[in-house]
């Protein structure tokens, strides 16, 4: 009886090695090596040299762009996270009703599986900032506003638009999860819930379905956080790799501007782990509201 | 009495019919929204040449035609775009990159959630703390190791990070098993 009950849990053990060496090599060592790099100056040619604080020193005295940055990293991530976060729950809710269930899914999911580079191809052109775009030429025509609007070179429309494709891109795997998570419900407590008085789907929605759908719900919210952290790519393509006064310039561009162009590898490390606790304090917080409470 | 039942029956049913039609309705006015920007896409793929800077800018082309696919096969062929090689790459990476993740995923997925050794708690804990983690904070370390190693113009390393970045984005025990019920419910 013992004996059998530890070769279950070697079993256990050899089928989570695999996953822990990749996990221990590409998360755990890159981490914490990239912490003890950032309190070094370093090149990649010359030897590493010893600096102690002093590139935090400077990000946080010096460098106007890094407080830049992180505004526009947190303003990105307080609003596209949570309405990414929200509408994909919603939608995954009324699709999981409807009929034709598989083909309102694939319309809300395939925006997700494109890359962002031939996305934004299609943004830009349809957002084009003269007359000749699409969107311009028809508020135009609509009268809505008297002259094209510069959406990707005007600092102002620079973040909404950036904003609004990132949700739109963002839905799907979110989506995907809360629909398998809406499928697999129990049954059984909605008819308890029906003789306990419940009434209305939104009064089950909020005291039946979200309880149950917690494990889901908390991981859309870690993976919405940490997928508008790391708004990259997206933003360089539609606001060009220097957008105008800065106003698209998130954290992550920043440390590849540091890092990658200017190979201050040290200085690109202090910024990352700057995002990495940013990005660890957010993640609390979504843990705390919705982490599965421990019933024991 | 009867008939004034059957009456407000066939009302409420009709409510009901309404109240759905409004939600398909708008729910396909936003499915048609979402889609936009990809009809776009096949629309201007089959513009011809002379259509694309139109002025007023046409949504759907007038005369569509596979003339742009044909250029794009005329220039694979003699090798102006490398096309076959970018296919191979993309489809190699990808397929290695599936392959792996979906093979060892699922592996520890099934361990933490079936055979629960000991410590699968504080595992778990671990992972949802990794995922926290955006990933190009770990880029830098291992862009250094890749050049130390000198393998950057090696595919492996390629394929590597490709690896590497699905792994740290996409796959968690988690959706793992979501990706397993949505694969069984779509089927």
């Amino acid at each position: 009886m013992r004996k059998s009950k530890w070769r279950k849990y070697l079993t256990g053990y050899m089928f989570l090695l695999p996953f822990g060496i990749l996990f221990l090599l590409f998360i755990v060592i890159p981490v914490i090596w990239g912490t003890v790099i950032s309190f070094f100056s370093y090149d990649l040619m010359t030897p590493m040299k010893w600096v102690g604080l002093e590139n935090y020193i400077t990000l946080f005295t010096q460098d106007e762009l890094f407080f830049v940055a992180l505004k526009n990293t947190l303003t990105f991530a307080v609003i596209a996270g949570p309405i990414g976060f929200v509408a994909s729950f919603f939608f995954a809710w009324v699709i999981s009703q409807l009929h034709l269930r598989q083909m309102f899914s694939l319309a809300f999911y395939v925006p997700s599986i494109m890359s962002s580079m031939a996305v934004s191809v299609v943004w830009l052109s349809l957002f084009s900032s003269n007359r000749t775009g699409i969107v311009n030429n028809l508020l135009l025509n609509l009268g809505i506003i008297d002259e094209a609007v510069g959406w990707t070179i005007d600092p102002q429309y620079i973040m909404p638009l950036i904003i609004f494709i990132s949700v739109w891109m963002s839905m799907g795997t979110g989506f995907l999860t809360s629909l398998a998570g809406l499928q697999n419900l129990n049954e059984d407590i909605y008819a308890a819930g029906k003789i306990d008085g419940i009434q209305g789907r939104f009064q089950e929605l909020f005291l039946l379905t979200l309880p149950q759908m917690k494990p889901q719900l908390l991981f859309n919210g870690i993976l919405s956080i940490v997928n508008s952290l790391n708004v990259y790519d997206l933003v360089t393509q539609i606001a060009g790799a220097e957008s105008p006064d800065n106003c698209a310039l998130t954290l992550v561009g920043l440390m590849y501007d540091h890092g990658f162009a200017r190979f201050e590898l040290g200085y690109a490390s202090a910024i990352s782990f700057v995002l990495l606790l940013v990005s660890v304090i957010l993640g609390e917080i979504v843990k705390k509201a919705f982490a599965e409470r421990e019933e024991k | 009495m009867r008939t004034f039942k059957k009456k407000s029956l066939k009302k409420i049913k009709k409510k009901v019919l309404v109240r759905w039609g409004l939600v398909y309705f708008v729910m396909l006015a936003l499915v048609l929204f979402m889609s936009l920007p990809l009809i776009y896409m096949v629309a201007t793929a089959l513009k011809p040449l002379n259509e694309l800077y139109l002025f007023p800018p046409t949504f759907l082309t007038k005369a569509p035609t596979l003339q742009n696919f044909r250029q794009l096969f005329v220039s694979a062929s003699d090798g102006t775009i490398p096309l076959t090689r970018h296919l191979f790459n993309s489809v190699v990476s990808t397929g290695f990159t599936v392959f792996f993740s979906v093979i060892i995923c699922s592996m520890g997925a099934y361990s933490l959630e079936k055979l629960r050794p000991p410590g699968h708690e504080a595992f778990f804990k671990a992972i949802i703390v990794g995922l926290m983690f955006v990933p190009p904070v770990a880029q830098i370390p291992i862009y250094i190791v890749m050049s130390k190693l000198n393998l950057l113009k090696r595919r492996l390393f390629i394929y590597s990070v490709q690896l590497w970045i699905v792994y740290t984005i996409e796959i968690h025990p988690l959706v793992v098993i979501c990706m397993g019920l949505t694969v069984i419910i779509f089927l």
